[in-house]
Parts: structure tokens; sequence; C-alpha cells
């Protein structure tokens, strides 16, 4: 990348900040409006920096329902889903990638196609599989029926591809073959494809609110934006403070964990050396 | 005595394509053996074929005197360099020459002697803590040889391990490569395409043309005696000049007649196996030349001379004959015009024009009347 001209510089960066501005002003609304006391919410003229900061709100939000818990759920939830998806992405697209077997071009369309059906066409079938096994209200019912992702499926094989055979013979030699070599070589080489594939299932699933609304009853096992939802719903509409620091500590995490795996992200992507 | 390596009537067809062809060869305890061929003639696939990375369709493959044409790659004992090194690039150069002996469970202390004499041996113990990519290309090429050396397997595989460096890496590199095999000692089947590797790398080399064995034998064996006219032409640079000849009978000596001038042979023996018309190769060194008239032989026109140093190159062409030379640089002028082969002392080969068979090889001896 040559020098670019200064003003062609200065350019890109006016263009990128005109751009983050509808990006960031509702989360920076967001946030403070989560710490105003209630009579600062509504006031004739926007109040752009909060008078007295109200840090109670999140204690008195995080109390006014069983946030703890929806959180709690909502990790499992979300960790069992990510972690399952990655074993069963990794393991059939390391089969798609790299094993020769009969029908492998037709499975491949296959999985292709379940990437275009959007969930509400399978829900009605996967909801009364779910409620023949008793699986409703249960963790596994949020799951399971996540446990296979044909996107992650689709965008691993084509990372294992990218590794050239060669790799493969040389460690063949070296008696890494199978899923030792799925292991020590495939899984490392695609470290950006996997980091990326596990921050767009963390987003889906730690934001999904149909499935869980559907299969989910009780608080036991209520997630938290199914929580949210219950909050605004029920209990405190006009305390838009409160339902602000609500939204504040069920979005916290994904911005946290974009935050931390940004700069992984970079460096995992210049370390691996494989794409452009 | 057991070889370190047969490849019995070896076949490997892909679809309908055949890409070798009854292959048979041995390679010695010890012994670095060349298979040298143009490109696409099946030498990787041979190689392939023999590290057990690719099944053959018919033949057999024995290590040490033990089939192995069923036994898979890992077990096969073999160590391959292959020929854009392929080093794992998520690990170090250490990792790299590790890994095959962590893999084998072998104990802690062994690898790390074994790393750190290749990498004294290799030059390379400054570099193992780098990742392949922040290292050179000659570089990267001794760590694969060192990631083959540590493993001490029965047999080395390498397919044109120096075809990525430039001129004056690859020069020293051959010359180390060599001495590090004689002083492992391990067998070696070394592919390339380059002749001079071959004939300054090889104990024994094979050429191979199409899939098929043409010739096997010792580099200087098969360049002074090559078995038809593709072996001929393949190895030498300048390539082997080729002319139509036809022979004469006389009653002590038979002559070849070739547009340059005559070449006789002195005996009759020499040449009895040759048939009546033949191609008749001559190395660009071994012709004699002279920018003096020498009656009854017809005269060759001098296109180029280019001075090499020691020697010159000439460019010449009788009708349409056209011949190159490779004289010393005291022989002739640099402006000479016209040129005259001294028959006497030219070594020539002999092929059937159908069959490229090579018929005879001799070095021709002044015509005495009688
Ligand atoms: N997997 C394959 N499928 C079909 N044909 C193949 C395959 N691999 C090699 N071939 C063909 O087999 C022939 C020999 O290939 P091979 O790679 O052994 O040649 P080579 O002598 O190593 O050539 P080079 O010097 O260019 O490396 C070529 O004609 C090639 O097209
Ligand atoms: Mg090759």
């Amino acid at each position: 990348m040559g020098a670019k001209p200064l003003i062609l510089r200065a350019l890109t960066y006016l263009v990128l900040i005109l751009a983050l501005f509808p990006i960031l002003l509702p989360i920076y609304w967001m946030i403070i409006t989560a710490v105003k006391p209630k009579d600062e919410v509504f006031t004739f003229t926007p109040e752009w920096v909060p008078h007295t900061v109200a840090l109670s709100n999140f204690g008195l939000a995080w109390n006014s329902a069983p946030f703890g818990h929806y959180f709690i759920n909502s990790v499992v939830v979300t960790t069992g889903i990510i972690f399952l998806q990655l074993v069963t992405s990794t393991l059939a697209a390391y089969a798609l990638a790299r094993l020769r077997f009969f029908g492998r071009g037709v499975l491949f369309l296959i999985i292709l196609s379940a990437m275009i059906l959007p969930i509400q066409i399978t829900f009605l079938a996967n909801f009364v599989t779910l409620k023949n096994f008793g699986w409703l209200d249960t963790y596994q019912g949020l799951v399971i029926p996540f446990a296979a992702s044909a996107f992650g499926t689709f965008l691993l094989r084509q990372a294992f591809l990218a590794v050239p055979p060669a790799l493969e013979d040389a460690a063949r030699l070296d008696r890494c073959t199978g899923l030792s070599f799925l292991w020590n070589f495939l899984v490392p080489l695609s470290r950006p494809t996997l980091l990326a594939f596990t921050l767009v299932a963390l987003v889906a699933h730690w934001n999904d609110y149909f499935w869980p609304l559907i299969v989910t009853n009780t608080d036991a096992v209520r997630t938290l934006p199914i929580g949210l939802g219950m909050f605004i719903a029920q209990e405190v509409t006009t305390d838009w403070n409160l339902l602000m620091a609500a939204t504040l500590f069920v979005s916290a995490p994904l911005l946290i964990a974009f935050f931390v795996a940004q700069r992984y992200f970079i460096s995992s992507f210049m370390h691996s050396g494989l794409k452009g | 005595m057991t070889h370190a390596l047969d490849v019995v009537n070896l076949t490997k067809s892909f679809g309908a394509t055949r890409v070798l062809q009854e292959v048979s060869l041995e390679v010695a305890e010890g012994e670095f053996f060349v298979l040298l061929g143009p490109s696409g003639c099946g030498k990787t696939t041979l190689l392939r074929i023999i590290a057990g990375l690719e099944p053959m369709s018919r033949g057999d493959v024995s290590i040490r005197g033990q089939r192995v044409t069923d036994t898979p790659a890992e077990d096969r004992d073999i160590a391959m360099v292959f020929q854009d090194y392929a080093l794992y690039p998520h690990m170090t150069a250490r990792q790299n020459l590790e890994f095959g002996l962590k893999r084998r469970r072998m104990p802690k202390a062994e690898i790390q002697a074994r790393v750190s004499r290749a990498a004294q041996t290799l030059g390379i113990d400054q570099l193992l803590d780098r990742k392949p990519r922040q290292l050179s290309g000659g570089q990267q090429q001794r760590v694969a040889l060192g990631r083959a050396i540590v493993r001490q397997p029965k047999l080395f595989l390498m397919d044109e391990p120096l075809s990525n460096l430039d001129a004056q890496v690859r020069a020293a590199m051959r010359f180390e490569l060599k001495r590090l095999q004689r002083d492992l000692g391990v067998a070696t089947v070394y592919v390339t395409h380059d002749q001079v590797e071959a004939m300054t790398l090889g104990d024994r080399m094979a050429v191979i043309n199409a899939g098929r064995i043409e010739q096997i034998g010792a580099p200087l064996d098969v360049y002074a005696k090559p078995a038809n006219l593709f072996v001929g032409r393949f190895l030498g640079n300048p390539s082997l000049n080729v002319f139509p000849g036809s022979i004469e009978r006389k009653s002590t000596t038979t002559v070849v007649c070739t547009p340059i001038g005559n070449f006789a042979s002195g005996s009759n023996g020499t040449l009895a196996s040759a048939t009546e018309k033949v191609d008749v190769g001559v190395r660009p060194e071994n012709l004699r030349v002279t920018d003096r008239e020498l009656p009854g032989v017809p005269p060759l026109d001098v296109l180029l001379v280019e001075p090499l140093g020691a020697e010159l190159l000439v460019y010449a062409r009788r009708e349409t004959v056209d011949v190159v030379l490779r004289v010393p640089v005291d022989t002739l002028p640099l402006d000479a015009k016209k040129v005259w082969i001294r028959s006497a002392g030219c070594h020539l080969h002999l092929f059937d024009p159908q069959t490229g068979q090579a018929l005879a090889h001799f070095t021709a001896v002044e015509e005495r009347e009688s």
C-alpha cells in the first residue's frame, strides 16, 4: 500500500466518521438514558450529557425481573449452541473438503440448500418433535435444534479447501492423518474463519428471540431477550431509564466480545498468511 | 544384498491416461539416485507412488526388501522434501522439525538432540524460532531438508527441492546436498528436470520420457553412451547435433558418410550392427575443427562464434544442416568464415532412424585408402 495523498485520507476518514454517526448515536443514547434519573429522561430539549449519573438504575432494573437467571440461561444456551456448532461444522466440513465418498457433491448441495431455508419453514416440525421428546421448556429444547449449522459447515469447508494438499501429504509422512490432521492443521490454519463464524453465531443466538419465545414457558429457562421482552411488556413500560439499563446489560456482553475479538481478529488474519 | 528400494513393473494411469509404464528400478543402500526427465513425464507421480501418497495401477514397491505396496505412506518410514517445501505455516522451524518425531512418540531428549544436530548441520540454529514465512527461500529449503533429516528414515525422496531457488543459492545448495547425503548415507531418490543437477548429484540416474524409463546408469556413462536418440538429445547443452548419414562398408573399415564429412570406424567390427541409413549424433565438444581447408572435406559456413571464456561456441551450417561446435578458444579466430571438420578423433553416436535406438558409439580414425 502506497501512501495515499493527505486529502484522500482525510476524505476517507470523514466518510467513515459520518457513517459511524447513525450507528453510534442510538448506542450513546441508550447509555446516557440508562444512567439518567427518571425525571431527566423526558426533557423538552434533548440532554446530551446527563446532569446526574444514577448508577442505581442498573441495580433497580436488574432486580425488577430475574435477569440474573436469564443471563445464566443465555450464557448456557449460547455457549452450548456455539460449542456444538463448532464441533459438528468442523467435522462435517472436514468430510466435505478432504474425504472422498459416494454422494459428497449431492450432500454438499443439500447442505447449501439448508442454508437458504429460514427457520420459519422448519420451526413447526421442530416444535412438534421437541414436544414429543418432552423437551419444551428445557435447555435441550433451546440448544439441540441449533446443534448443526449449514452456514458454518459451508464456511469451514471453504477454509479447509484453501489449505494446500501438499501440507496434508507432508503431515501424513509425519504420521498425522485423519482427525489428527484436522486438529493439528486444518483447525489452527482456519482460525480466522472459525473466529468469524463464532462471532456470527454468537450474535445470532445471543439475540435470538423467535425460537426461545416459542419453546420456553417458564423463567427457569428463559433467555435474556425473552426476559427483556417480558420486562418491557409487563413491568415498567414508562421507566425508560430502567429499560435502557436492562437493554444495556443484554447487549453489553456482545459489545465487549466484539471489542476483544476485533484485535485478535486482525492479528490472526495477519498471522495466518493464508488469505490476502 | 537387499536394495534400499525396488520398483518392479510399476504402471500408473489416471483414468484413460497412462502416466507411467512398466517402470522398474532399484536403488542401493546409500545411493543417490536421480530421476531425470522433461516436464510432465511422470517424475512426481513416480515419487508419490514410492512414498505411498498415490495409489499405483499395477506393480510392486519394496523398501529394504520388504514389499510396501499395500503399506500406507505413514508406515513406510520415508521422508520427503516437496517441491514447494510444504512447511507447516503455523509452526516455527523448530516445531516443523519436531513434529514428525513427536508423532512417533520419541523421547523428548532424543528429539532435542536430533533437532539441534540437524539444525547445526544445516546452519539454521539461529532460525529455529521463526515461522516459515519469516524465512527466505533458501532458509525454508534448509528447514524442509531438516524436517527430513531428523527423521533418519530408510529413504529420502526429493521432488525438485532446488527449483525454487535462484541460480547462485541453487549451486551452493547442490554442493551441500550432495555432501549431506554422503555423510548421512541414506538412500535418496531425487527428482529433477535439470540435467546439471542430475549429472552432478547422481550416483546413478534414470532418464524418463513420457512415463517410460529410457536409460539407467551412472551419469557419465549415460552421457557418453546414450541408449537412444531421446537420451542423447536430452542430456548435454548445447544439445546433440543430429543429421542423417549412410554406411559405406569398405575392405578394412566402415565409413559413415554425413553432410559435414565422412567418419571412418577403423575396423569393420565396430559398426557391424549398423543399418544402411542411420541418424548420426555428435556432441558439440566431440567435433574437431580447423579453419584451414582440408582436401576432400566439405566446408561449413560459420554463422556465429560465441566466446565462453575458455571455449568457443561455433554455430555453423552446411546447406540445410546446422551444426553447433564447442572448441577450445585458441582453435579458431573469432572472425572465421569457414571451418572444416577433422574427422579423426570425433566421437559419434549412431541411431536407428526408425526406432531411435543406439546402434553404436565410436571414435573416428584417419581414413586410409587401401
Ligand atoms: N491427479 C492427476 N489426475 C490426472 N492426471 C494427472 C494427475 N497428476 C498428474 N497427472 C498427469 O500425469 C502426468 C505426469 O505428471 P507429473 O506431475 O508426474 O509430471 P512431472 O514429471 O513431475 O512434471 P514436472 O517436471 O512438470 O513436475 C502429467 O501429464 C499430468 O498431467
Ligand atoms: Mg513434478
